[in-house]
C-alpha cells in the first residue's frame, strides 16, 4: 500500500534525533561504548537540525560539560510523595512511534521505585487529552511493564532479571500491558550503565513481593485522605447490611462466622448467609466446598429471589446438603437454579491463551507488521476466541438474568475455584437487572463486592508482582471487555463510558492502590498489619488521585440522561453540577431500588458472536494508523457532551420559575468544566495543534505526525459548536 | 410548523401510499421483525416509548425503521407519521395498496400460498402480483396476521419454479425467486389451486418487462411531487459552482450531439488550451472516445481530477502525440505542480493484459512528468463473484462460529478497502501535494467512477450534503455513462449475463464507511443510501435506467419518468443526518482504509435476518438526545413568551427587558 507507506514516511524528520540517524548512517561502525563526550562533541558538529537546536543544545551543553555527571539538572523526573529516583540515564533515544526505528528523541530515561519514566527537553506537542496526574505520557508505571526485549537485526530476545545481558542495546522494547510499546536505544550511553538501568528495571517490575510495590510506599495527598471512602469496602459488616437492606433481601443475614478468616481464606470476614441458619452450619458445611468457600449471597430482589455464588463440592453426594442449606434463604425453594461456570463459560487458561493471541493482533511492532496483518486481520480476530468467550459469557448472563427477570427464579452459579468466571457472570447479571450497577457509583460498588472483596486473585491473575507462575488471566479485562459489548448496545443506560472502563483497565496497572493488589481480603489485611502500621493504601476509587476533575468528565456518559430523564422524571436532573464525580464516591449506598418490575429493567442484550465487537478504545488505542483523525465517534461524544450541557442548563431555567432569558448570555455549568478544561490544559501550550482522533481521549504516544491529516482542534470543534448553538437559540 | 403542516398534507394523499412502497423492502423487514417481536416478545430492552406504541398496521411497521430511518422521536416527524398512520388504514383488508400507474394485471391472486419465510418460518396468506410488485398478505386467520411482503419486481434477477407434479411433502411445490438486494423468497402453492402457472407467467413477465416487450414501469408511474428531482444536476451549474471556467479550464459543448463520444454527457470540461481539433484527435486515441475530462478542480491549489479510458496502445505500444500534448496541457493548467499522476485503477497485470485487446496503459517515456500508478482495484467480475459469495455467507442464516473467516473469504471488505485506499490515494496527491490526478481503468465507467466520485467526496464537503451527494451520483456516474442498465440488467432476465456487476452497490458501500468514520460530517443518513440502493433496482424511478445521457434523452427519461430525486427530496427530513455539523475545520476526510476501521454494512447486507439488528446504536440515540434539546428548547421558548405576556400584562405598555444571568 504505498500510501500507506507514504502516511508512515511523512514523520518530521527534523528533531534532534535525526541527527543521531545521519552519524548512525554515515558511522556504522561506531562503537556504542565510547564515551559520551566524543558523541556529544559528534552531536554538536551534527547541526542539520537547526529548528531543534535548543533542545540539541541543551543537551549538547550538558553532554560536554558534565559527561559522566549522572543526573542532567533539566531532565528529571516528577516524582510522588514517597517516589524515590533508582537509577537514571541521559543520551537515551526513545524511537518514534511506527517509525521503524528511524526517527525519535533524545532524552534521560529514569527509574524510580514508581515509575519508568523517559523526560525529554524536546517539545511536541502532544494529542493525549485525558491526563494522569499520576504518570505523564512518557511514563510507564513499573507495574504495567510486561516484558523487555532486546532487539538485533530485527530479532526479538526477552531479558529477565536473571540474565547476564551481552550484545548492543541499539534497540530495545519495552512492552506494557496495556499494550503499548516503547523502544529506546541506549546507542549513545555506555553499555554498563545501560546495563545496570535494564536489571534496575528487570528487577523492580517483578519484585515478587507485595510489600515491594509502591503502593507501601506512596504517601498520598494529605487533603485526598480525608475523604478516603471507607464506607463500601464489603469488607464490614455494614456494607453488606447495607446492601442487604437496598436489595430488600429480609431472609437472609450478614454471618461473621470467618472471623480472622479461621473458616475460608478467601473470603472476606463478612459474607451473607441465609437468615436461618446458624453459624455452626456454616462451620460444619464449609469444609465440604473447594477453599472452603461457603456459598454467599451476591445480590436478589424484594421478592425474595437470589443470586448466589458457590465454589466446587468435593463430594458431590453432600451438594444437596448445601442446596438446602441456601434454600433456607428462598421464599420458594423448588425456583432454584444451578448454572455450572465450568461448563457454560470459557476457562481461565483458555481466556489467557486467547489473550495472548489478542496482543499480538493489537501490538503490532511496526507498520510492516500492521499492514501485513490487514488481509488475515478478519479470521485472526475469530481463530483467537476472544469473542466467542465474551459471547458465551454474555449468553450464560442472560441466561441467568431472564430467568431471575421473568421466572423469579433463584440462582446459583457454581464454578471449581468460585473466584473468576463466577466474578464475571456475577456482576453482569447484576448490570443486566440492577440499574443501580450502570451507575459509576454502583458499578464501583459492584467491582469491590463481587471482585475485590469475594476474592478475585488480582495478583496472581494479573501477574501484578511479575513472577511467571502460569495462573496469569485477564479475567478481569474480559468482564470489561463484556461490559463494553453491553454498552455498545445500549449506550444510554450506563452513566459511565468507555473511557471510564478502559481507564478502569489502566488504573490495574498502576502500583499506587492497593485495591487491585491481593489475591483476596485476608492478605489484604495480613499486608496492613505487617507493612503499613497505622497507614492505609490509597484505594483506586478516588479518581481525584489520578484525574483533575475536569478530565473526569470524559467519565461521563452525555446519553445516559435519556435514561435518567425516564426514571427520575422532574425529581431531580441528572446533571453534572450536581453530581460531580468526585462526589461521587462518599455517597451512601441510598439510590433505592425501582420498581417491581424487574422484567422491564432487563437490558436484554443480542450475546451472539456476530454483534460483539472489537473494543477498540482499549485495544487499539496506541497505533496511529488505525485512528480516524477528525472523525469518529469521539466527534459524536464531544458533540453530545455540549448537546447534554445545553439540556442541563435548559432543564434549570425550566424548573426555577424565574424570569427567562436570553439565551446567549447564559453561562452554564460547563464553563466550570469543559471549556475552561480546555483551556487550563492546552492553554499555555500549542492550542490549536491537538486533533481528536479515534482514541480520544488517548492518543498514541508522541511524536505522531498526523501529517496532511487536516487537523480538528478538538478546542475549536468545541468553540465553533458553543457559538452554532447561541445563535441558533436566537432566532 | 408550516413545513409539517404541508407535509401531513402530502402524507394524506397518495404520495404516502407510495413512500410506502418505495421502501418496500424495508417495510417487508421490519414487518417481519416486528411480527416477530410481538410474537417472540423479544422488543428490545431499552425499547423506546414510540417504538412500541405503534399498532400491527402495515404501516407502522414502516414508521419505525429504525434502523436507518431518522429519529422516530423528533416531535413533528412523529406527528407526521401518526397522520400517516391515519391515511394508510384507508387501504385496510388484505388488497395490496396501489401506486398511481399501478395495476394487478388479469386481476391475479392466488389464495392459500404458503411463504417460507427463512426467520419466522412458513406464513400462509394470498399473493398479488402487479405490473410493479409482488405483494404477499397472511390471511386474517393466521398467527401472523400483520404479516406482509412487498417486492418490487425489479429487484428480481431469477424465478424459478421448484418441485414438480410428483412432488410430495409440505411446501415442496412453488415458486423461488432470487433477488438483486440480498435475498430469495420461497412461496409454496398448493398443487390442487393451480395457482402457480398464472403466477410464475405473470412474475416473468412483470419481473422482466424489457425481456417481454413491456415498458419498465418507471414509464407508468403517474407520482407527482412537489419538488422535481430532474432539476437536481444542471451541468454548467455544477461547473460554476467549481469555479469555471477559468483562464486554464473551459466548457465546450463540442459532445452536444454526442458525436465526439456516446457514451459521455454532452456538456464537458477541458483544458483551455484544447482546440475541437485536439479532442477529436484525443478521442481517436483513447478507448471509446472518453477522453480526459474534468471531474473536480480544487478552489485553492487549481489541482484537478480528470477522468478518461484506457489509451489504444496495443501490442504495437502505438503513441500519440495529440494525446501526450493533451495531458501536458492538463498539468499545465496547475501551476503549483510540474508534475501529474496517472492512476490506473487497474492491476499492472490487467493492465498489460489489456494491451492484447488494442488498451493498455500509459508509458511513463512517452508521457513526460507524468507518473503512472496502480491501484489494484480488481474487475467487474471479480467483484460480482465476490458478491455473490457475500450473499451465500449473509443470506438467510449466519454460521455465526465461523462468521469472520466466511467475510473474510468473499473478499468483500477487501476489495472495499481497496477502492477506498485508491480514492485516498486520488484525493491525497490533490490536496497534499497540489498535483492533478489523471484517473482511468479500462472504459472509465466502473472503478474510474468510483474513485473520482469517492475522491471527490473526500475533498469536497459540497458532495456530503443530500442535494451535493445527488448532484454528484447524477454527474459521476449516471452521466458519464456507467452503465446501469447493463450492471444492473433492468428489467432483463438474462440473470447470468457478464456484464452484471454490483460497481455501483460498492461505491455506496465506501461512502458509507466513509459516513461510518465521520458520523457528523454528511447531511444524510443511512436511510438515504439504502433507499438509494432500493430504487437501483425497482424500476419506479427513471434516474437508473439506461446506460447513457445520449440513451436517456432519446428514451425522454426527463419527462416521461418521476426522477428518485423528486421522492427524496419531497421527504427530505426522512433522509437527513441530525448529527451533521458543518463545522469549519473538516474540509477534507482522509478515512483509515484499513481492515481495523472497516465494516460490513449489515443494515443493508444483513437487514433481512431480523438478529441482526442491535437494539441501541450509539448515534440513534444521539440523536433521541438531539430530539431532546429541541424539545427542551420548544418548552423554553414557550415559557418565555408566556412569562413576556404576563410582563407586559402586568407592568403594562412598558414591557421590561429581560437580564441576562450574570456571573
Amino acid at each position: 500500500m504505498p500510501l500507506q507507506k507514504k502516511k508512515i514516511g511523512c514523520y518530521k524528520v527534523s528533531r534532534t534525533f535525526k541527527s543521531y540517524v545521519d552519524f548512525d548512517a554515515v558511522d556504522d561502525g561506531h562503537d556504542a561504548g565510547k564515551t559520551n563526550a566524543s558523541n556529544g562533541s559528534r552531536l554538536g558538529i551534527d547541526d542539520s537540525s537547526k529548528e531543534n537546536f535548543t533542545s540539541g543544545s541543551n543537551l549538547t551543553v550538558d553532554l560536554t560539560n558534565g559527561g559522566s555527571k549522572e543526573e542532567n539538572l533539566f531532565l528529571q523526573p516528577k516524582l510522588l510523595p514517597g517516589e524515590v529516583v533508582v537509577k537514571c540515564m541521559n543520551n537515551v533515544m526513545k524511537f518514534d512511534n511506527m517509525s521503524d526505528n528511524k526517527t525519535g528523541i533524545s532524552g534521560a530515561l529514569c527509574c524510580t521505585n514508581f515509575k519508568l519514566s523517559f523526560i525529554t527537553l524536546d517539545d511536541y506537542p502532544s494529542n493525549l487529552r485525558l491526563r494522569n496526574l499520576l504518570l505523564q505520557e512518557n511514563d510507564v508505571c513499573l507495574m504495567n511493564i510486561d516484558s523487555v526485549y532486546q532487539v538485533i537485526n530485527g530479532r526479538r530476545k526477552k531479558l529477565t532479571s536473571s540474565m547476564n545481558i551481552s550484545g548492543d542495546l541499539k534497540a530495545v522494547e519495552i512492552h506494557c500491558k496495556d499494550l503499548r510499546i516503547y523502544t529506546f536505544s541506549f546507542k549513545f550511553c555506555s553499555q554498563c550503565d545501560s546495563k545496570d538501568l535494564l536489571n534496575t528495571i528487570l528487577y523492580h517490575s517483578s519484585p515478587g513481593q507485595v510489600q515491594l510495590l509502591f503502593a507501601f510506599d506512596y504517601v498520598g495527598f494529605q487533603a485526598v485522605k480525608s475523604v478516603h471512602p471507607s464506607s463500601w469496602t464489603f469488607t464490614m459488616i455494614q456494607d453488606w447490611e447495607t446492601e442487604l437492606k437496598r436489595c430488600g433481601c429480609t431472609s437472609w443475614r450478614v454471618c461473621l462466622s470467618n472471623e480472622n478468616f479461621n473458616i475460608c481464606e478467601s473470603l472476606p470476614e463478612a459474607f451473607v448467609v441465609p437468615a436461618a441458619i446458624l453459624g455452626k452450619d456454616v462451620n460444619n458445611l464449609a469444609p465440604l466446598c473447594n477453599g472452603r468457600r461457603f456459598p454467599t449471597w451476591s445480590w436478589g430482589t424484594s421478592d425474595g429471589n437470589v443470586l448466589v455464588r458457590m465454589s466446587g463440592v468435593f463430594d458431590i453426594e453432600r451438594q444437596s446438603q448445601i442446596l438446602e442449606t441456601i434454600k433456607k434463604g428462598i421464599p420458594q425453594p423448588s425456583s432454584l437454579q444451578l448454572f455450572s461456570l465450568d461448563d457454560l463459560c470459557p476457562s481461565v487458561r483458555e481466556i489467557n491463551y486467547s489473550y495472548i493471541k489478542l496482543q499480538g493482533i493489537c501490538k503490532p511492532e511496526n507498520a510492516h507488521s500492521y499492514w501485513k496483518q490487514e488481509s488475515t486481520y478478519l479470521s485472526s480476530l475469530e481463530s483467537i476466541h476472544w469473542f466467542h468467550y465474551l459471547s458465551a459469557c454474555l449468553e450464560t448472563t442472560l441466561k441467568i438474568a431472564k430467568s431471575m427477570a421473568s421466572k423469579k427464579d433463584s440462582v446459583i452459579i457454581k464454578e471449581w475455584e468460585g473466584r473468576d468466571l463466577s466474578c464475571v457472570i456475577s456482576s453482569l447479571v447484576q448490570i443486566l437487572l440492577d440499574p443501580f450497577f450502570r451507575t459509576q457509583y454502583g458499578f464501583e460498588c459492584l467491582v469491590q463486592k463481587e471482585w475485590v472483596a469475594l476474592g478475585h486473585p488480582f495478583q496472581e491473575r494479573l501477574g501484578q508482582l511479575g513472577v511467571e507462575e502460569g495462573c496469569k488471566s485477564p479475567v478481569f479485562l474480559l468482564f470489561l471487555d463484556c461490559v463494553w459489548q453491553i454498552l455498545q448496545q445500549f449506550p444510554s443506560s450506563f452513566e459511565f463510558t468507555e473511557t471510564y472502563l478502559t481507564n478502569l483497565w489502566d488504573t490495574v496497572h498502576i502500583s499506587c492502590f492497593d485495591t487491585f493488589l491481593f489475591n483476596c481480603h485476608r492478605e489484604r489485611a495480613n499486608a496492613y498489619s505487617k507493612f503499613c502500621e497505622l497507614r492505609r493504601l490509597q484505594s483506586a476509587w478516588d479518581w481525584s488521585l489520578q484525574f483533575t476533575k475536569q478530565d473526569m468528565i470524559f467519565f461521563k456518559n452525555p446519553l445516559y440522561i435519556l435514561t435518567a430523564q425516564e426514571g427520575i422524571s422532574h425529581s431531580r436532573p441528572w446533571s453534572l453540577a450536581c453530581d460531580g464525580p468526585l462526589k461521587s464516591h462518599i455517597r451512601p449506598l441510598t439510590l433505592a431500588k425501582k420498581a417491581e418490575d424487574r422484567e422491564s429493567e432487563l437490558l436484554e442484550l443480542d450475546p451472539s458472536v456476530m454483534n460483539m465487537q472489537l473494543w477498540r478504545q482499549c485495544y487499539l488505542r496506541w497505533i496511529p494508523l488505525a485512528q480516524v483523525v477528525g472523525g469518529d465517534l469521539p466527534l459524536v461524544y464531544l458533540q453530545n457532551l455540549v448537546i447534554w450541557d445545553e439540556i442541563c442548563a435548559l432543564q434549570k431555567l425550566l424548573e426555577s420559575p424565574q424570569e427567562p432569558v436570553n439565551l446567549r448570555h447564559r453561562r452554564v455549568a460547563s464553563d466550570n468544566t469543559l471549556y475552561r478544561s480546555e483551556v487550563d490544559s492546552s492553554g499555555g501550550v500549542k492550542n490549536n495543534t491537538r486533533i481528536v482522533t479515534s482514541s480520544f481521549p488517548y492518543s498514541p504516544i508522541g511524536p505522531f505526525d498526523w501529517g496532511h491529516f487536516h487537523r480538528v482542534p478538538s478546542s475549536s470543534y468545541l468553540h465553533v459548536d458553543v457559538v452554532g448553538v447561541d445563535e441558533e437559540l436566537d432566532e | 410548523m408550516e413545513k409539517s403542516r404541508s407535509a401531513e398534507l402530502l402524507e394524506s394523499n397518495t404520495a404516502s401510499r407510495s413512500r410506502h412502497a418505495s421502501s418496500d423492502s424495508l417495510g417487508e423487514s421490519e414487518s417481519k421483525s416486528s411480527s416477530l417481536n410481538s410474537k417472540l416478545g423479544v422488543e428490545s430492552g431499552g425499547s423506546r416509548s414510540s417504538r412500541s406504541k405503534g399498532s400491527n398496521s402495515p404501516s407502522k411497521s414502516l414508521c419505525s425503521t429504525s434502523s436507518s430511518a431518522s429519529t422516530d422521536l423528533h416531535l413533528q416527524v412523529q406527528e407526521l407519521k401518526t397522520k400517516q398512520k391515519e391515511s394508510q388504514s384507508v387501504h385496510r383488508g388484505d388488497e395490496p395498496p396501489l401506486l398511481p400507474g399501478e395495476v394487478i394485471p388479469g386481476n391475479l391472486r392466488a389464495r392459500d400460498v404458503t411463504y417460507l419465510c427463512p426467520y419466522i418460518g412458513p406464513v400462509r396468506g394470498t399473493l398479488y402480483v402487479t405490473n410493479y410488485k409482488l405483494y404477499f398478505k397472511a390471511s386474517g386467520s393466521e398467527r401472523d396476521s400483520a404479516y406482509f411482503c412487498d417486492v418490487p419486481l425489479g429487484v428480481v434477477s431469477r424465478i424459478e419454479k421448484v418441485g414438480g407434479a410428483t412432488s410430495r411433502g409440505e411446501n415442496s411445490y412453488g415458486i423461488e425467486l432470487f433477488c438483486k438486494d440480498m435475498r430469495n423468497l420461497r412461496f409454496a402453492h398448493k398443487q390442487e389451486n393451480h395457482s402457480r402457472r398464472d403466477v410464475f407467467e405473470k412474475l416473468q413477465q412483470y419481473a422482466f418487462p424489457v425481456s417481454n416487450k413491456l415498458p419498465i414501469f418507471a414509464f407508468e408511474f403517474q407520482e407527482k411531487y412537489p419538488v422535481n428531482g430532474w432539476t437536481v444536476y444542471e451541468p454548467i451549474a455544477e461547473y460554476k459552482r467549481q469555479g469555471l471556467p477559468t483562464e486554464s479550464w473551459k466548457i465546450t459543448k463540442i459532445n452536444e450531439n454526442y458525436e465526439l463520444c456516446d457514451t459521455y454527457p454532452a456538456i464537458l470540461a477541458v483544458p483551455a488550451a484544447a482546440t475541437d481539433d485536439d479532442l477529436r484527435s484525443v478521442a481517436n486515441f483513447r478507448s471509446r472516445g472518453r477522453i480526459p475530462v474534468l471531474s473536480w478542480i480544487h478552489p485553492e491549489s487549481q489541482a484537478t481530477i480528470t477522468r478518461c479510458s484506457q489509451p489504444q496502445v496495443g501490442v504495437s505500444g502505438k503513441r500519440s502525440k495529440d494525446d501526450e500534448r493533451y495531458i501536458q496541457m492538463i498539468m499545465d493548467a496547475n501551476a503549483q505542480s510540474h508534475k501529474i499522476f496517472i492512476m490506473d485503477a487497474r492491476p499492472s497485470v490487467n493492465a498489460v493484459a489489456n494491451k492484447a485487446k488494442g488498451g493498455g496503459y500509459e508509458s511513463e517515456d512517452a508521457y513526460q512528468n507524468a507518473e503512472l500508478v496502480f491501484l489494484d482495484i480488481h474487475n467487474i467480475h471479480v467483484m460480482r463473484e465476490s458478491l455473490r459469495k457475500l450473499k451465500e455467507v449473509c443470506f438467510p442464516s449466519i454460521d455465526e462460529y465461523r462468521w469472520l473467516s466466511n467475510l473474510e473469504a468473499t473478499h468483500w471488505l477487501e476489495h472495499v478497502r481497496c477502492i477506498l485506499a485508491g480514492a485516498l490515494r486520488v484525493a491525497d496527491k490533490v490536496e497534499s501535494n497540489k498535483t492533478s490526478v489523471v484517473v482511468h481503468c479500462s472504459d472509465g465507467w466502473d472503478r474510474t467512477a468510483q474513485l473520482t466520485s469517492l475522491a471527490m467526496l473526500m475533498l469536497d464537503p459540497h458532495y456530503r450534503t443530500i442535494k451535493g451527494f445527488e448532484v454528484l451520483i447524477e454527474k459521476e456516474w449516471i452521466s458519464f455513462g456507467h452503465k446501469f442498465a447493463q450492471r444492473i440488467g433492468h428489467g432483463d432476465d438474462k440473470h447470468s449475463d457478464a456484464d452484471r456487476s454490483p460497481v455501483f452497490l460498492q461505491f455506496i458501500d465506501c461512502a458509507w464507511q466513509i459516513t461510518q468514520q465521520f458520523p457528523n460530517a454528511f447531511e444524510f443518513n443511512e436511510h438515504f443510501l439504502i433507499t438509494i440502493l432500493d430504487h437501483l433496482y425497482s424500476c419506479l424511478f427513471g434516474t437508473f435506467l439506461y446506460n447513457t445521457e445520449q440513451q436517456r434523452v432519446k428514451e425522454d427519461v426527463k419527462n416521461k419518468t418521476v426522477s428518485l430525486w423528486s421522492f427524496i427530496n419531497s421527504n427530505i427530513e426522512d433522509f437527513t443526518n441530525p448529527l451533521y455539523t458543518t463545522y469549519r475545520q473538516q474540509h477534507v476526510l482522509f478515512p483509515v482504509a484499513s481492515m481495523r476501521r472497516l465494516q460490513l454494512w449489515k443494515s443493508y447486507y444483513c437487514r433481512w435476518n431480523p438478529r441482526m439488528r442491535t437494539q441501541e446504536p450509539i448515534l440513534m440515540r444521539s440523536r433521541e438526545l438531539l430530539a431532546l434539546r429541541d424539545q427542551l428548547r420548544m418548552r423554553y421558548e414557550d415559557l418565555k413568551k408566556e412569562v413576556e405576556a404576563k410582563n407586559t400584562r402586568n407592568i403594562g405598555p412598558t414591557p421590561r427587558v429581560s437580564s441576562p444571568i450574570q456571573v
